[in-house]
């Protein structure tokens, strides 16, 4: 089995509107999956129904082979998600946040304490590890936030948008976590409105007004839009 | 289980994290029972009063005396005329006016039979209805007092006497009275606020953040999500009430009479619905204002239709059958009752009853909306 998500006609509408409309794609175990769109198409409302936040209207989905619609516990256990907001919580310490998530989880009280000595280490928060995570600064946050969505070893994870806003440096910092992930055989699902971050995934999938207009690997996109940058493929593709 | 503990922990580690909430959880009930307890009592107690006595007689003269004396009234003054003192009354000098008419002594000698009248500032009209009763009152004693030393006098004990015996309808028989009403009602309210509008702005926070969100994609199941979020604020819920009662005791000297347990019992199966109640509206609120709004909405509703401020035996028929819907009605009753007649489970059998199915109900619709899957 080498596709991990499998989405066949997905809809999902508010009322009239359709956020999502009749999208199909799958994703393959083990690759970075660039989710792109301009704001309003429909991106965060897909992750949503894949995570199984919302109910779609209508359409299939597998996650590892599990049901979108029978499976939702087990699909659970095996995902994990950064959400476009910022998912830790801001008046409690680092460690705190790491000792809620991974009891939540279901990690015993000495894998936590293990897990929170890794997670300071490589991230190296060691010294704010007692410090409200409001205080850290952006780029921080969102690199602990990736790592505590990590603390249960999900086989796939869903990032939505998590480099909106932070600095240059933190981003690609960023991006280093996401690719060390895919070396260690995860699959990494992720939203960015940063083009040079696209050209780093291994497929491309461009949305319009709830609609996949464009699905392929950078390369192939780029010689089908005849340019030489993902920020021109987009441009093109979305007018 | 397991899971539940995190969570619980980590509510705790929130809500003591922001030192001015506990000052808001803990101060601000205790302020409010003291002010509520002591303004709705002190009201009553000292009423201003003037008095015009236009006949300057001995009677007239105890009856003076018997209204300095009272708690109720706090005399301010004789004044010569009736127009004197109905200035007064306009300059916020005297919330009511007695007036003696000349005569008075000889009408009552020879008619048996005397009037006196009552001027009473009609603006606050439940302080004037309380003040014409304890009027009456005063009046009443001072008769009775009247009639028998005069019947000493006669040295005939013998005559049948028909005494006349108003009886004012008032809220409040004596000032005491309605202070220890009161008090009570102020514990059966603060439980019910703080509960209620904690857990729906607490889970309504949640969701504005966006971290209701992340605890959804967790092995969370939605109704460990509401226990867990349940536990904290019944704790709390559970301090305050002991912040109620002592404070009930050492302020206003109104210690509860019946079991702490039985009252610690019905409180926690009372929270049930204040606490479900909560996780209720967080459902229906996109944001907290909208959660205030709502819990407000239920607070006043339920304070106005449970008889603390107004007996429910005093209200229409229709309001009174709506009162049953009321789960504050029955909290009501069974704190009153524990605290001033001593009432144990046998007597609040049916409040329990009706707790516990409000408990059940709000509870379970409080579940299923609360769906692990946002709308
Ligand atoms: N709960 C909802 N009710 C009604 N409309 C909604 C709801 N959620 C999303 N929408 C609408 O659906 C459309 C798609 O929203 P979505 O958040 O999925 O876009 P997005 O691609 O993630 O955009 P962005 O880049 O701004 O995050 C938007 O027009 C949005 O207003
Ligand atoms: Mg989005």
């Amino acid at each position: 089995m080498s596709n991990i998500v499998e989405v066949v006609n997905l809809t999902r509408s508010f009322g009239d509107f359709k956020a999502v409309d009749t999208i199909s794609f799958t994703v393959k175990r083990g690759e970075i999956f660039g989710f792109l769109g301009a704001n309003g198409a429909g991106k965060t409302t897909t992750i949503r129904m894949l995570c199984g936040l919302l109910l779609p209207s209508s359409g299939q989905a597998n996650i590892m082979g599990y049901n979108l619609y029978t499976d939702y516990e087990k699909i659970k256990a095996t995902i994990g998600y950064m959400s476009q907001k910022f998912s830790l919580y801001n008046d409690l310490t680092v460690r705190e946040n790491i000792e809620f998530y991974g009891g939540v989880y279901g990690l015993t009280r000495k894998q936590i304490k293990e897990k929170t000595k890794e997670l300071l280490e490589s991230l190296n928060l060691e010294k704010q590890a007692n410090t409200l995570t409001a205080a850290l600064p952006l780029g921080w946050k969102q690199r602990l936030a990736l790592s505590t969505s990590l603390l249960h070893n999900p086989e796939i994870i869903f990032l939505d948008e998590p480099t909106s806003g932070i600095d240059p440096v933190s981003r690609r910092n960023f991006w280093l976590i996401i690719y060390k992930l895919a070396e260690q055989g995860k699959t990494v699902f992720v939203t960015t409105h940063y083009m040079n971050e696209a050209e780093y995934c291994n497929t491309v999938s461009i949305m319009k007004d709830g609609k996949i207009i464009a699905l392929d690997s950078p390369a192939r996109l780029k010689s089908t839009y005849k340019a030489d940058k993902m920020q021109d493929v987009f441009m093109r593709a979305i007018v | 289980m397991q899971r539940i503990k995190y969570l619980v922990q980590k509510e705790f580690r929130q809500i003591f994290r922001e030192k001015a909430n506990l000052g808001i959880i803990f101060l601000m009930p205790f302020v409010q029972l003291l002010i509520l307890g002591f303004a709705i009592t002190t009201d009553i107690k000292n009423i201003k009063l003037i008095i015009v006595d236009k006949d300057r007689t001995s009677l007239s003269q105890q009856v003076v005396e018997s209204f300095y004396s009272s708690d109720i009234f706090h005399f301010q003054g004789l004044a010569s005329s009736e127009k004197e003192a109905i200035l007064q009354m306009d300059r916020g000098r005297s919330q009511t006016i007695l007036v003696i008419p000349y005569n008075f002594k000889r009408s009552l000698e020879t008619n048996n039979q005397a009037n006196v009248q009552l001027i009473l500032d009609g603006v606050d009209g439940n302080s004037a209805g309380i003040a014409a009763g304890y009027a009456s009152q005063i009046l009443n004693t001072l008769q009775q007092k009247w009639i028998v030393s005069k019947l000493a006098k006669t040295g005939n004990t013998k005559i049948p006497v028909h005494q006349i015996i108003l009886e004012p309808r008032m809220l409040y028989n004596s000032s005491l009275e309605g202070k220890r009403n009161i008090v009570p009602g102020i514990v059966a309210m603060l439980v019910t606020m703080i509960t209620l509008f904690l857990t729906a702005i607490n889970v309504v926070k949640e969701k504005e953040r966006g971290t209701l969100e992340q605890l959804m994609v967790t092995p969370l199941k939605g109704y460990e999500i509401i226990i867990g979020k349940m536990i904290p604020f019944a704790i709390l819920g559970f301090a305050l009430l002991n912040v109620g009662i002592l404070a009930a005791g050492v302020f206003f000297g109104i210690w509860i009479s019946g079991h702490l347990l039985t009252l610690y019992l019905l409180s926690i199966i009372y929270m049930g619905t204040t606490l479900g109640l909560g996780i209720l509206i967080s459902t229906l609120a996109n944001n907290q204002q909208q959660a205030m709004l709502m819990a407000w909405f239920f607070s006043i509703f339920s304070l106005l239709l449970s008889g603390f401020f107004v007996p429910i035996e005093n209200m229409p028929d229709v309001i009174q059958l709506i009162t049953y819907l009321n789960p504050l009605r029955y909290y009501l009753e069974v704190v009153r009752g524990i605290f001033l007649k001593g009432s144990g489970l046998f007597d609040l059998w049916p409040e329990l009853l009706a707790m516990t199915t409000f408990g059940v109900l709000i509870i379970s619709l409080a579940s299923v909306r609360f769906q692990k899957r946002l709308k």
